[in-house]
């Protein structure tokens, strides 16, 4: 087989691709888990959140165990560009996310047909239905359950803040001088642990509710299947002539606000930064990807005819010469 | 004459394809922004995830479908199969082995995740430890031939 014979085979097989969607889609379909009840989604109905802190505090006090105690002085790093990333002074910071506040509260004053209205947003991990962090993790510290909590394991996490910069909200956050990489190479790889919001997985898996939930005194938050807490989500926007965020964001997540104002609006007043996420339309970071990804899973089946086509025409070249042998 | 069941291009290609898998691999751990090597004119695409994770699926499609052209013509050839040499072995070890673990990476990210969460650290490692596999055997064993000498099907 020649250049053109393999190069027309491989275009047969993506042909065939192309018109077998249903194949594809069984090969790689992003959101049956998702649609399947299998994850949990939180709803949050911005409209009765009046930001007291009791959310941030219940989270404070359900993972006062799991923040990073660091060891001091830090291990030199080489090159000098890599910085170390230090919040352990500033534990009691609940003005953004750090390694020690994996929630806090965002407000934005918005007018709405002719009076400000004041939104306040708890902020913490969108837990994706299809999260960055995690698919684009290179070293398995950062997973997704199957009931959709996304967690970044501390015991193994290098601190490389990759599911930072792939996250469309930025929201891990890293403490230098804790974790695995300082017995590995500290001062040429890895710069400590990520750490965000796990929506108190193990309280959940136990049976439990996540502690800010719990906590809310004005039941702001709900938690469900994620088809339930959609529609949920719809029948408030409808009923209040609201907003949603989080239903299509980042390819949806599972996390969904409700609020009585535009979401654009809200994100246009936010004071955002390092540690405080916006409230922008998030394109689907893995949706991008969906096709090549089907592509290599389709892969051997297109050299598997290519090599079956090769196979037949080194057969048919070789026939003559059998029937000169007669 | 018949077509060769190795062609060189292809051989050229499965070449290249590895060298720009393994480049892009390393794209997925944050070393090249790190070490300034994104800051090389024309090399800033290096330190860019999104760029260096879909040519790592586009080069791992052209990988995946020469092994499979490869293997389906080696086992279809019959009687006039090339007999593989120990490095041939070796070589075809840790092709199927990376290109299977790197198949299952991608039903992961899917919707049909075949490893526990807890457990896709050892997919990841076992890939990666595939990979620095594949590299030490290039450098140590890279030139062997694959089939034996008495093989001239090209």
């Amino acid at each position: 087989m020649n250049r053109r014979a393999f190069l027309r085979t491989l275009g047969t097989a993506g042909t065939a691709l192309a018109t077998a969607p249903a194949v594809a889609t069984t090969l790689i379909a992003r959101d049956a888990a998702a649609a399947s009840g299998e994850q949990l989604a939180t709803l949050y109905d911005l409209s009765k959140c009046v930001g007291c802190g009791s959310c941030v505090a219940a989270c404070r006090d359900a993972h006062a165990a799991d923040y990073p105690e660091p060891k001091k002085p830090f291990p030199k790093m080489y090159p000098a560009r890599v910085k170390a990333e230090d919040f352990s002074d500033k534990r009691d910071l609940d003005t953004r996310l750090t390694p020690y506040n994996w929630l806090f509260i965002q407000s934005a004053t918005v007018s709405r047909n002719g009076a400000p209205v004041t939104v306040n947003m708890p902020r913490r991990c969108m837990h994706c239905t299809h999260p960055p962090c995690v698919e684009l993790c290179p070293w398995g510290s950062a997973v997704r359950h199957a009931d959709g909590a996304v967690a970044i394991d501390a015991s193994i996490c290098l601190g490389g803040s990759k599911c930072r910069t792939v996250c469309p909200w930025a929201i891990p956050q890293r403490q230098t001088g804790v974790g695995l990489y300082l017995d590995l190479l500290p001062a040429f790889a890895g710069n400590g642990v990520m750490y965000k919001c796990d929506r108190c997985h193990s309280r959940v898996a136990a049976g439990g509710k996540p502690a800010c939930l719990e906590a809310c005194p004005y039941e702001v938050q709900t938690i469900g299947p994620r088809a339930e807490i959609i529609a949920a989500a719809h029948a408030m926007a409808k009923s209040i002539g609201g907003f949603i965020y989080g239903e299509t964001e980042n390819g949806g997540t599972n996390t969904l606000y409700v609020s009585p104002v535009p979401f654009a609006d809200l994100n246009a007043a936010l004071k955002t930064g390092p540690g405080q996420p916006g409230l922008h339309a998030a394109a689907d970071v893995m949706g991008k990807e969906q096709n090549l990804a089907t592509a290599v899973l389709m892969a051997p089946i297109a050299g598997i005819a290519a090599g079956l086509l090769r196979l037949a025409g080194r057969f048919k070249n070789a026939a003559p010469k059998e029937d000169d042998h007669a | 004459m018949p077509d060769p069941l190795f062609p060189r291009w292809q051989k050229r290609l499965l070449l290249l394809a590895a060298l720009g898998l393994a480049l892009t691999g390393m794209g997925q751990m944050p070393i090249f922004s790190r070490y300034y090597i994104a800051d090389i004119p024309g090399l800033h695409w290096l330190g860019d995830f999104e760029i260096t994770a879909a040519l790592h699926l586009v080069l791992a499609a052209v990988l995946v479908c020469l092994l499979a052209v490869f293997a389906t013509t080696w086992i279809g050839a019959g009687a006039n199969r090339p007999q593989l040499t120990a490095a041939g072995r070796q070589r075809i070890a840790l092709y199927g082995a990376l290109a299977i673990t790197g198949l299952v990476r991608v039903l992961q990210n899917g919707s049909h995740p075949l490893v526990a969460p807890m457990q896709v650290r050892y997919l990841d490692w076992t890939h990666l430890g595939l990979a620095m596999g594949l590299l030490a055997f290039a450098l140590v064993r890279g030139r062997r031939p694959a089939v034996a000498e008495s093989y001239v099907g090209e």
